[in-house]
């Protein structure tokens, strides 16, 4: 991919990570009815995310935060002339795997709701 | 000089020869309120030690020949006041991120190198043009960028970037502040060799985090990270450029 739309894709992800972060933490601490009674469990919390819609935001949230994490390793490893550039790819490489695992263990655990 | 109004300072230089450090040494000086710290300089070494070594030419901010360290900020001695730091201690020391030569000197062919791989010379579109290429006072060009122009070479932004300290392959500022002139220059024939060079991954804009360091040590004011920033954004949309 082309660095100027690495650049791009990390701005834009780490402004949907704003709201998605605020979003994710006001629905799970905050504006939970289940946890406002005190009535908070598995099962709610699986009646929630077997809804589609709560699906899609997680799991756009997943790919996000990977996509912007994984990213923002890469920017730093490119940050140090000592890691040349076959070692640069490699990490690349190894990010990739990592990411591509780490989306299919989260969205794998939607399957079986 | 009794009559005169001295304030009293502790000047901390650090001293190296050959690339091997020499320890801190200490001075103490004697500075009326508007001299420099290119005066305190040139008064250790006519009292104190001779064989301090420093460099300056013009001793009016022009030349950026005497940029050292000054209390851990790079910045020029000759246009530095002491007595504007507040402090009664001065610590000298060279440029970080350079090669040492001897004492406060150092080499400047890391800057230079990266310079010149944005290709810093004007290229004409042109280069069998009988006339001049001349740019109106009232283009956009030339309105855009008045002081973006200023830069006198000096290292100081090279010294104060976070990521010059761990990446040699970095362009920048000062050298991508170049490149942005050339690229927006109408008269400019190698825009695309230039938007090649900084638009590479591992060497080009993209190593700029916004730290805003370059711009914060520029002795000529000129807001560096903005012209990285707009080269970002004219790499993403090319007719952003000037905005």
């Amino acid at each position: 991919m082309k660095p100027v739309l690495h650049w791009y894709l990390q701005r834009v992800t780490g402004a949907l990570l704003l709201f998605l972060l605020i979003a994710h933490f006001w629905v799970e601490h905050f504006a939970s009815e289940e946890l406002l009674r005190g009535g908070l469990s598995y099962e709610a919390i699986r009646g929630r995310i077997s809804q589609p819609l709560w699906q899609g935001i997680d799991i756009a949230f997943l790919i996000v935060a990977l996509y912007h994490g994984l990213s923002g390793v890469r920017n730093i490893v490119l940050d140090y002339s000592f890691i040349g550039p076959l070692a640069a790819r490699i990490v690349t490489a190894v990010l990739i795997v990592v990411g591509g695992v780490w989306a299919w263990w989260g969205i794998e655990a939607f399957r079986n709701l | 000089m009794a009559d005169r109004d001295l304030n009293q300072y502790r000047v901390e230089v650090s001293r190296s020869e050959d690339g091997i450090s020499a320890g801190v040494r200490r001075f103490v000086v004697q500075l009326e309120e508007r001299m420099t710290v290119l005066d305190a300089l040139f008064q250790i070494q006519r009292e104190h030690d001779e064989t301090l070594s420093f460099r300056c030419a013009c001793r009016v901010g022009m030349c950026g020949t005497c940029a050292m360290s000054i209390n851990g900020v790079p910045g020029l001695a000759c246009k530095t006041r002491p007595k504007e730091l507040g402090k009664g201690v001065l610590r000298l020391a060279p440029l970080p991120h350079l090669p040492v030569i001897r004492d406060l000197v150092v080499s400047l062919d890391p800057f230079f190198k990266q310079w010149k791989e944005v290709l810093p010379a004007f290229r004409p579109a042109d280069a069998n043009a009988k006339t001049p290429a001349v740019i109106p006072a009232s283009s956009e060009f030339a309105q855009a960028i008045p002081r973006k122009r200023d830069c006198i070479t000096c290292g100081a932004c090279f010294a104060a970037c976070g990521v010059k300290a761990t990446s040699g392959e970095y362009l920048g500022p000062a050298a991508l502040n170049r490149a942005f002139l050339r690229i927006l220059d109408p008269r400019d024939g190698a825009k695309k060799e230039r938007v090649e060079r900084i638009n590479a991954e591992r060497s080009g804009v993209w190593r700029c985090h916004t730290q805003f360091n370059c711009g914060a040590v520029c002795p000529k004011k000129i807001n560096l990270t903005d012209t990285i920033t707009r080269l970002k954004r004219g790499l993403l949309f090319p007719g952003r450029l000037m905005r």
